[in-house]
């Protein structure tokens, strides 16, 4: 089922510079969707029309089926947690915590139960009576979360929560999210422009650019099967390897309508595969060992590619031989758009 | 490095220890830029410090001084220990003076913080209309008080004045602004808000201002009222500043004296008598310059504990990151 909907929305701030352009959007209820996309895409612009912080200049943006105009963000079921915590500096964890509470007037009893709750799952007990700024970044995010979660959301907004924090936290905190997410299995909207974020945490992934959506799907079915040059190179580390289909022999028999030819990193293989392929000449520029694989950045006739490699006993140097298996190609035409059809012509 | 010191500190025969030490300092460069880099801060900071000193610390050593003496400031000063502080401790007219200076501060204060905050939450949004007022608001601040209490003292007039032209309108009687004993202290305050309004909206405005909008986003989502809001988060947020303003205003309410003495001097009846007015006659009119100096010294612990008052607090409490 739909839990939030975007018909045909659309955001301006100014007129004529539309941010966001007849956005169509389906969140299922229960999943774990991220708004992934580079900087400036309108994402948090998306995040914020459905808190209702930011005015829909056009359409219609729905919750449970119910039209959300004139709906106030207090009174949408949603808790938000944004990028700078928005933690309100006068007053202590506590009374953060609360604040929501009092203000939907729960009672004095139910809410010391739930504030008990959360400080535990949280880990914030000890920390109650103090004031923010004697809080550590990965407390105050915690803060930030437990003021969301404290008040049983239908929806829990995200906005990258966890940008500000450093590396070894951020995986931890990343790891705490999907498990939460598991226990309360409401739904999460998290904003982030991390690829590697979006695949570790989503169930769910929305890919925008420029305001429009370029693709969305699970995890999988945006990494395996890119609907466009863009989605191939924006996921995965390293991403896709791209060449101009003008570049490449005649005898890799590419589509005729083909512009650009992608495959992944580890397709590139230092032995030729059983199934049909392409064999290509290469010289190694670099090597990168990263433990389990080994990452090689090479240079062809054809342009740079990178190769990733799981067999790390296996040291290439110069030039080497490399096969590419004709399956695994995706082929773009001139706007960039995935050719899905040369499928059944092999 | 002995000839270098002396150098310093004596200021006779200049010549000779100059040259001496110049000497010196050929033969050794090393203590004598050493010294010369430890005096010259000093040497900077000297004539700032002379003027500090002459004109503020000096004076105020002497006002104690003189509090303790029967002075009209040509005859012979007479000590006379605390009798000047023991004569105006039981002299009801400075409790009458002092409890004026109250009043003033009690009606000026909460006045001018309360209605510049309101005119601020409604300024707060940064358009140009609004900067506009703003600067219009501000104007009174710029013009010498001397000019508003003339203008006022015009509007307040009891016959030709403006204020009671518009009363006469609605049928109402004419007021004694400046000349009725239960109004005037009003009048003036009047006067004093109108003059400093300004200047506390420009500064609690750029507080709003200040305060990061989503806070305020967070309070929607936290389905807080506009009251709650800002009750809970405004107000809390703008202690820091409106503390500052209301201790300056304290402090500014102690010295009122021009509108005192320009549109009342001091009267009907010493009904707007403050401290420093009574002091100015103490000292300027009647030349009892010993007990307006322990006038002087009673006005000066009042500012100088609320200045204590201010910066304690600054640092424990009211700061909140
Ligand atoms: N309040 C605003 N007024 C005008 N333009 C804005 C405003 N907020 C965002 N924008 C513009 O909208 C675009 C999308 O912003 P945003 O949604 O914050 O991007 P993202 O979160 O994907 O980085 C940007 O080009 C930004 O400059
Ligand atoms: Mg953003």
């Amino acid at each position: 089922m739909k839990k939030i909907e975007l018909e045909q929305v659309s955001k301006f701030y100014e007129k004529d510079v539309p941010i966001i352009e007849d956005l169509d959007l389906g969140i299922e209820e229960g999943s774990f969707t991220i708004l992934l996309g580079p900087s400036g895409c309108g994402k948090s612009t998306t995040l914020r029309m459905i808190a209702g912080l930011e005015e829909v200049s056009g359409g219609t943006l729905k919750i449970d089926g119910r039209d959300m105009k004139n709906v106030q963000p207090g009174d949408r079921d949603i808790a938000m947690v944004f990028q700078n915590y928005a933690i309100y500096p006068t007053m202590t964890v506590r009374e953060n915590i609360e604040f929501g509470l009092k203000n939907a007037k729960i009672p004095k009893a139910e809410r010391r139960k739930r504030i008990e709750e959360i400080g535990g799952i949280t880990g914030l007990t000890e920390y109650m009576n103090r004031k923010p700024n004697a809080l550590s970044g990965g407390q105050r995010q915690r803060v930030a979360l437990a003021r969301a979660m404290v008040k049983n959301p239908q929806v829990f907004l995200m906005d990258e929560p966890l940008s500000n924090l450093d590396a070894k936290l951020r995986t931890q905190l990343r790891t705490e999210l999907i498990e939460l997410h598991q226990k309360l299995k409401s739904t999460f909207v998290y904003v982030t422009h991390d690829q590697v974020e979006a695949m570790s945490m989503g169930t769910h992934i929305v890919l925008m650019r420029d305001g429009k959506v370029m693709q969305q799907g699970t995890p999988e079915e945006i990494y395996d099967d890119p609907d466009n040059v863009f989605t191939a190179k924006f996921i995965g580390t390293p991403p896709m390897n791209v060449f101009r289909a003008e570049a490449c022999p005649k005898s890799w028999k590419i589509p005729e309508q083909a512009h650009y030819i992608g495959f992944r990193p580890e397709h590139v293989r230092f032995f030729r595969p059983e199934t049909e392929s392409i064999e290509l000449e290469g010289r190694i520029i670099t090597r990168e060992m990263l433990g389990a694989e080994i990452l090689y950045k090479l240079d062809t006739p054809y342009g740079f590619l990178q190769a990733r490699d799981y067999h790390t006993a296996d040291k290439h140097e110069g030039n080497v031989r490399l096969w590419l298996s004709r399956g695994e190609l995706c082929f773009f035409d001139s706007q960039e758009n995935r050719i899905r059809s040369h499928m059944e012509e092999y | 490095m002995e000839i270098a010191e002396k150098a310093v500190f004596t200021g006779m025969e200049r010549p000779r220890f100059k040259l001496k030490s110049r000497m010196k300092a050929k033969a050794d460069p090393g203590t004598g830029a050493k010294v010369w880099q430890k005096t010259l801060p000093y040497c900077m900071v000297l004539p700032a410090m002379l003027i500090f000193g002459v004109f503020v610390i000096y004076p105020v050593f002497y006002m104690v001084y003189v509090s303790f003496f029967d002075w009209n400031m040509i005859a012979d000063m007479e000590f006379i220990g605390i009798e000047n502080y023991i004569d105006m401790f039981t002299d009801k007219d400075f409790w009458l003076v002092l409890g004026n200076t109250f009043q003033f501060m009690l009606m000026m204060v909460p006045a001018s913080i309360i209605l510049s905050l309101l005119i601020a939450l409604y300024l707060k949004k940064n358009t140009r209309i609004n900067r506009w007022i703003q600067n219009i608001m501000f104007m009174p601040n710029i013009v010498s008080l001397v000019s508003i209490s003339f203008i006022w003292m015009w509007m307040m007039d009891e016959n030709r004045g403006l204020f009671n032209y518009v009363l006469s309108l609605f049928n109402i009687s004419p007021v004694n602004w400046l000349g009725d004993p239960d109004v005037a202290m009003f009048s003036l305050v009047l006067v004093n808000i109108w003059k400093s309004l300004g200047y506390y909206v420009l500064i609690i405005v750029a507080a709003l201002q200040g305060i990061p909008g989503y806070l305020y986003e967070a309070a929607a989502l936290d389905k807080s009222k506009p009251i709650t809001t800002f009750f809970k988060i405004t107000l809390p947020m703008l202690s820091p500043t409106l503390f500052f303003l209301v201790l300056t205003g304290i402090i500014g309410s102690f010295k009122t004296f021009e509108s005192v003495s320009l549109m009342t001097a001091g009267g009907p009846a010493d009904s707007t008598n403050t401290l420093v007015y009574e002091l100015y006659q103490q000292g300027f009119v009647y030349y009892n310059t010993g007990y307006a100096s322990a006038m002087g010294v009673v006005l000066m612990v009042l500012v100088g504990a609320m200045t204590l008052v201010y910066f304690t607090v600054l640092q424990k409490k009211v700061h909140y990151q």
